[in-house]
C-alpha cells in the first residue's frame, strides 16, 4: 500500500539539499516528539463524593450516612424542592455554569477542527492515492522523493498537537461540569450523597437483567451516582453509560465504520466525543423494597433494537406474559417467572402510568423486579448529571433534574412497592407471620 | 413424482402447524389452570383468617355481637359454595359486608394497637391484592385463549380436541374494592 503512493513535488523543490534536510529534521523531531512528549493526556477520572465519606463510593449503601429519623418512619420521601429552592440553587450556580458553558464551546470548537482535519488528511491522502495511480506510466511534473514517508508524519503531528489540546480542554470542562453538578445535587437533595467515577458492579448489572448484551468486560462510565437510605427503601440513581455494539446497534455501526461517514458525523455533531460513543446512555436505578417478590418480571421496550437484543442475548428464559392493557402491550413486553406476581406488580393503574411515562419521557423505559429489587433504565443519550446540549435557563435544567428523579421516586409509590411499614416493622412482622404458619 | 414431493411437503407442513397449534392451545389452557389455582388458593387462605379474625374482634368488640354473627354466616356460605365462580361471588359479598359494616376501628383503640390485628391487616390486604391479580391473570389468560381457539385454523384443531370456551370471572366495580378494615 504504502509502496503505492508517490508523493507529488516539483521537481525543481525536490532537487533543493535544503528541502531533502527539511524533510530529515521534521522526521527526527516527529520521533522525537511520539517518543518523549506525546503522553496523551486523557481526563482523569475525578472522584466527587458529596458529603465526603467512604460508604458512598459504593452502589451498595449498607448504612446510611445520615441517622434515620425513626420518628417520621412512615415519610417514605422528602419533600420535592420548591420553585423558590430551585432558583435559589441556579443563582449561586449561575457563575460556575456560564464558566462551564464558555469552556464547552471551545472544546467543542477544538473538537471540530480536529474531525476537520481528520477528514482534510483523509481525503488529500485518498487524493494523492488516485492521482499518483493516474500518472503511473506517464511523464509528469512530479517525481517520487527518498524521504516521501517523513512527510506523511506531518499530518499526523498537526492531528497530535490539536487531540492534545482537545483532551485537555475536554478534562478541565468535564472537572467543572462535574464539581458544578456535585454542588446541585448537594443544594438540590440534601439527603442524598452523592459521588462521581464510581463504577455499578457488573452482578447489579447482570442482576437488573435489562441489558442482556453487557458482559463483565464491557466498558462502564459512571458520570455520577445519588444514594439514599430510608426506612421504607434504598435508592440507587446511576447516570451510566455502557459502549459496546449491541446487535441492535449493528446497523449504525457497520455504516459508521465507513471512514468519512464516521468522520462527518462528529464534524457535524453538536456534542462533545464523551457523549457520543455509548451505546446505552443513561439512568439506571436500584430500589430495594420491603415487600416480598420470588421471581423475576421484566419490563421491555418493544422495539426493534430491544428485540434483536433479545433474540441474540437468548438470555430471557421466562415466559411472556400478556396483560389486559392492549396500549401497555403495544408499548411494553413482559416477561416473568410467574404470571400472577407479574399482574399483582402491574396493576391496572401502573400500567396506565407507565405508558404514560413512556409517552412523556419519549425515551425507553424498562423495568425489572427480582429479589425484592426494582431496576428501572431509562435511557437518556444527553445524560442526567450533564448539563443539556443547548444552553439552557439554570433553573430549567435544575427543574428537569429534580422532575426526573422524583419521577422514579413516586413509581414506588404508584407500584405499592413500600408497605407503608419501615423495614424493622416489616422484618417483624415477616417473623410474626412465620412463626404463625410454623 | 413431483406432485407426490408437493403433497408430501404440504402433508409435512400441515402437521406442523397442527403440533404447533396444539402446544399452542395447552400452553393457554395450562396458564388459565394455574391462575384458576392460584385463586383456590388465596380463597382458602383468606378464609383461613377470618377464623383470626374474628377472634380478635370478639376479644376487643364483644358487644358487637350482630356483626360477628353475619361475619360468622358470610364465612360459612362461601365455604359451602360450589365452583370457582360461586366461590369468587360469595367472597365478594363477603368484602362488601365487611367494607360496608359502620364499625371503626378508631373508636377501639386496643385493637388498633394490636400486633395481631396489624399482622392480620397486613396479611389480609396483601391476599386480596394477589387474589386480584390472581383473578386478572385468569381473565387475560381467559381472553387470550378464547381468541386463540376462535381463530381460523386454530379453531379446526380446537373442536377435534374438543376444547371448549372459558368464561372470565365478570366483578362489578363497586366488589372491587379492597376490604378497609379501617372502616370495620
Amino acid at each position: 500500500m504504502l509502496n503505492a503512493i508517490r508523493i507529488p513535488i516539483p521537481e525543481s523543490l525536490a532537487s533543493e539539499p535544503w528541502f531533502k534536510y527539511l524533510l530529515i529534521i521534521v522526521g527526527v523531531a516527529s520521533m522525537l516528539y511520539y517518543m518523549f512528549f506525546n503522553k496523551e493526556k486523557m481526563p482523569k477520572k475525578k472522584h466527587i463524593v458529596t458529603p465526603q465519606t467512604e460508604k458512598a463510593k459504593q452502589w451498595d449503601l449498607q448504612t446510611p450516612d445520615t441517622p434515620v429519623n425513626h420518628e417520621n418512619e412512615e415519610q417514605y420521601q422528602e419533600e420535592k424542592p420548591g420553585a423558590n429552592a430551585i432558583a435559589r440553587a441556579a443563582e449561586e450556580l449561575k457563575s460556575v455554569v456560564e464558566q462551564t458553558y464558555a469552556l464547552r464551546k471551545k472544546t467543542l470548537t477544538t473538537q471540530k477542527i480536529l474531525w476537520a482535519v481528520v477528514g482534510v488528511v483523509f481525503i488529500v491522502g485518498i487524493g494523492f492515492i488516485i492521482a499518483n495511480n493516474q500518472n503511473r506510466g506517464t511523464t509528469t511534473d512530479y517525481t517520487t522523493i527518498p524521504y516521501k514517508y517523513v512527510l506523511l508524519l506531518v499530518p499526523f503531528i498537526a492531528i497530535s498537537l490539536i487531540t492534545r489540546l482537545y483532551t485537555t480542554q475536554m478534562s478541565r470542562y468535564k472537572g467543572m461540569e462535574q464539581t458544578a453538578l456535585a454542588t446541585m445535587v448537594k443544594k438540590l437533595f440534601p439527603n442524598f450523597i452523592f459521588s462521581i467515577g464510581k463504577s455499578v458492579p457488573y452482578g447489579e448489572i447482570k442482576k437488573s437483567r435489562l441489558f442482556p448484551w453487557v458482559e463483565s468486560h464491557t466498558l462502564q462510565t459512571v458520570f455520577g451516582q445519588m444514594q439514599k437510605e430510608t426506612p421504607m427503601a434504598k435508592i440507587n440513581f446511576a447516570d451510566i453509560g455502557f459502549m459496546k455494539e449491541n446487535p441492535g446497534g449493528n446497523t449504525s455501526r457497520i455504516l459508521m465504520s465507513i471512514p468519512i461517514l464516521n468522520v462527518i458525523k462528529s464534524f457535524m455533531a453538536k456534542d462533545t466525543a464523551d457523549k457520543q460513543m455509548f451505546t446505552f446512555r443513561g439512568l439506571l436505578c436500584r430500589i430495594s423494597f420491603n415487600k416480598n417478590i420470588d421471581g423475576t418480571i421484566m419490563v421491555l421496550p418493544n422495539n426493534f433494537s430491544q428485540a434483536l437484543n433479545n433474540l441474540f442475548a437468548s438470555k430471557i428464559k421466562e415466559d411472556k406474559v400478556v396483560l389486559e392493557d392492549q396500549r401497555f402491550n403495544n408499548e411494553f413486553t413482559v416477561f416473568a417467572t410467574d404470571q400472577i406476581e407479574a399482574h399483582y406488580i402491574l396493576s391496572t393503574s401502573v400500567m396506565e402510568k407507565m405508558t404514560e411515562l413512556k409517552h412523556s419521557f419519549r425515551q425507553e423505559i424498562a423495568l425489572s423486579f427480582t429479589d425484592n429489587n426494582m431496576y428501572l433504565s431509562v435511557k437518556k443519550p444527553e445524560g442526567l448529571f450533564a448539563l443539556p446540549e443547548e444552553k439552557m435557563n439554570n433553573a430549567e435544567f435544575f427543574q428537569q433534574v429534580v422532575d426526573l428523579i422524583y419521577m422514579i421516586l413516586n413509581i414506588v409509590n404508584d407500584l405499592r412497592l413500600h408497605n407503608g411499614m419501615s423495614r424493622s416493622k416489616w422484618e417483624e412482622l415477616q417473623q410474626n407471620i412465620n412463626k404463625s404458619i410454623e | 413424482m413431483i406432485l407426490a414431493i408437493i403433497v408430501s411437503t404440504l402433508l409435512l407442513l400441515l402437521v406442523v402447524a397442527s403440533i404447533t397449534i396444539n402446544n399452542k392451545i395447552v400452553t393457554r389452557k395450562n396458564r388459565i389452570e394455574q391462575a384458576l389455582g392460584s385463586i383456590d388458593v388465596y380463597l382458602l387462605k383468606r378464609f383461613d383468617l377470618v377464623p383470626n379474625l374474628l377472634a380478635l374482634l370478639k376479644k376487643y368488640m364483644a358487644h358487637e355481637k350482630e356483626l360477628l354473627l353475619t361475619v360468622t354466616e358470610l364465612r360459612g356460605q362461601t365455604q359451602k359454595a360450589g365452583g370457582i365462580d360461586e366461590q369468587v361471588g360469595a367472597s365478594e359479598k363477603l368484602n362488601k359486608v365487611m367494607a360496608g359494616l359502620s364499625i371503626n376501628v378508631e373508636a377501639y383503640p386496643d385493637l388498633k394497637a394490636d400486633t395481631q390485628f396489624t399482622q392480620l391487616q397486613y396479611t389480609l390486604t396483601e391476599l386480596e391484592e394477589q387474589l386480584s391479580a390472581a383473578r386478572r391473570a385468569y381473565n387475560s389468560g381467559v381472553v387470550e385463549y378464547n381468541i386463540y381457539t376462535q381463530q381460523f385454523p386454530n379453531n379446526l384443531i380446537a373442536r377435534l380436541r374438543g376444547d371448549k370456551s372459558y368464561t372470565v370471572l365478570e366483578t362489578e366495580n363497586n366488589k372491587r374494592q379492597n376490604i378497609d378494615l379501617n372502616k370495620l
